[in-house]
């Protein structure tokens, strides 16, 4: 038993020292990520192993939540896939990368456009300020005379938003990147592993006394 | 080789599981319990395995020890195995937990199949018949978990020989590593603790 300890103590040390070398190089091949985001009446859609190793030529499928499949595609090298909204329902998008590899993520439906984008495209080009047309001996009534069109209004800010929200949507497509098994895990993993060798030693121990 | 959630089909999940736990049964029937410490080290090595990455051109694969375990702890494996990818699943998301059974049963049975068939040669006298037993014990350990592999996929639809070729060719790497490094560790122990392979045969 002294031999076999003097063993276990030893195996546990290399295997802490991999941990910490692990660590340190974060690759990553097993745990598919996908990210989705909106961008006018657009989704893009991003698949990863990791920041450096995208998922190039894997398969996509976009489902509606009710589970039916609204279309399918493939990423590009960069693991990129972009459509446009098919239907204003939360959207689930299934990477599928071969060998088992899988990963999904879903996109509620209150992160795609309020109308659907043929409604935007549709409505009529009208006048956006009606004050050029008002005759000119009219008071100066603001309130009558400035009618906007809501739709309009909602399409320039809807371009605007997405203009300015594009930094910040990379950036937490980028956080959520480097996600990869961290220090806690590895040393908890271990340390739940044996925890239970000593529950198992524990009980052993009291039901031979 | 982590199958990951929703990809196999329920039936072939459901014979995974079944599998699993009837090995796992086998497994811990056989324990002895002056083994208990050693099976917790190797879960932990095989825990801590599937995070070293070998950078091999584009793609980098890992290691997974199925034939080490298998060649020191036999059936034992099993519950090793599950304990170990129950762990992954939870702590790294590596495959799934509706996917462990087919995971564990993937990754321990090539590794009690490399029990029977190498232990023999491991056991030899003559130094080189157990390092190359050895070695065979890690590369086919990983060879068989591709076979595996390629299996449960083709039972839920991908046709088998393409899929594989590609777990084949991209594993071949880590098979010839996990050769060297069971060929490795099976002549340190055999040499500094001759004890522990005793156990592992019975002698």
């Amino acid at each position: 038993m002294d031999g076999n300890r003097s063993w276990t103590g030893r195996i546990g040390l290399v295997a802490a020292a991999l941990a910490v070398l692990v660590w340190t190089s974060a690759a990553q091949a097993h745990k598919l990520y996908v990210f989705a985001w909106t961008e006018g009446d657009t989704v893009h859609t991003e698949s990863y192993f990791s920041k450096s190793k995208k998922v190039s030529q894997g398969t996509v499928k976009v489902y509606a939540v009710s589970g039916e499949l609204l279309l399918e595609g493939r990423t590009d090298d960069q693991g990129a896939f972009s459509f446009t909204i098919p239907k204003k329902t939360a959207l689930r998008v299934v990477t599928e990368a071969g060998m088992g590899h899988r990963g999904e993520f879903l996109l509620p439906a209150e992160e795609l456009p309020d109308r659907p984008p043929e409604d935007v495209k549709s409505s009529p080009p009208r006048a956006v300020l009606s004050e050029s047309v008002s005759p000119p001996d009219h008071g100066p009534s603001a309130s009558d005379s400035l009618q906007v069109d809501p739709g309009q209004v909602r399409k320039i800010m809807t371009e605007v938003l997405d203009d300015r929200l594009k930094p910040i949507i990379r950036d937490l497509a980028a956080l959520k990147k480097d996600r990869g098994p961290g220090i806690t895990e590895i040393f908890g993993g271990i340390g739940y592993i044996f925890g239970m060798m000593g529950l198992v030693i524990y009980f052993r121990y009291r039901k031979k006394r | 080789m982590h199958i990951s959630e929703g990809v196999l089909s329920a039936p072939v999940l459901i014979s995974g599981a079944g599998l699993t736990l009837a090995g796992t049964a086998v497994g811990l029937k056989r324990l002895d319990f002056d083994r208990v410490p050693q099976v917790a080290v190797l879960s932990a090595v095989f825990f801590v395995a599937s995070l070293v990455h070998v950078p091999i051109g584009p793609s980098s694969v890992h290691l997974i020890l199925n034939g080490l375990l298998g060649v020191l702890l036999g059936w034992v494996a099993f519950p090793s195995i599950l304990i170990g990818l129950t762990l992954q699943a939870l702590l790294f998301q590596y495959g799934g937990l509706t996917s462990l059974g087919v995971n564990t049963l993937n990754m321990a049975l090539p590794a009690v199949t490399c029990y029977y068939l190498f232990g023999r040669g491991i056991m030899s006298d003559r130094a080189y018949i157990a390092t190359v037993a050895s070695f065979l014990a890690g590369f086919g350990a990983i060879l068989l978990a591709s076979l595996m592999l390629g299996l449960s996929l083709f039972l839920t639809g991908d046709s088998f020989s393409g899929a594989a070729r590609v777990i084949i060719a991209a594993h071949l790497p880590v098979m010839i590593i996990e050769g060297l490094i069971t060929a490795v560790c099976i002549q340190f122990l055999k040499k500094v603790r001759p004890e522990i392979m005793g156990m592992a045969y019975g002698r």
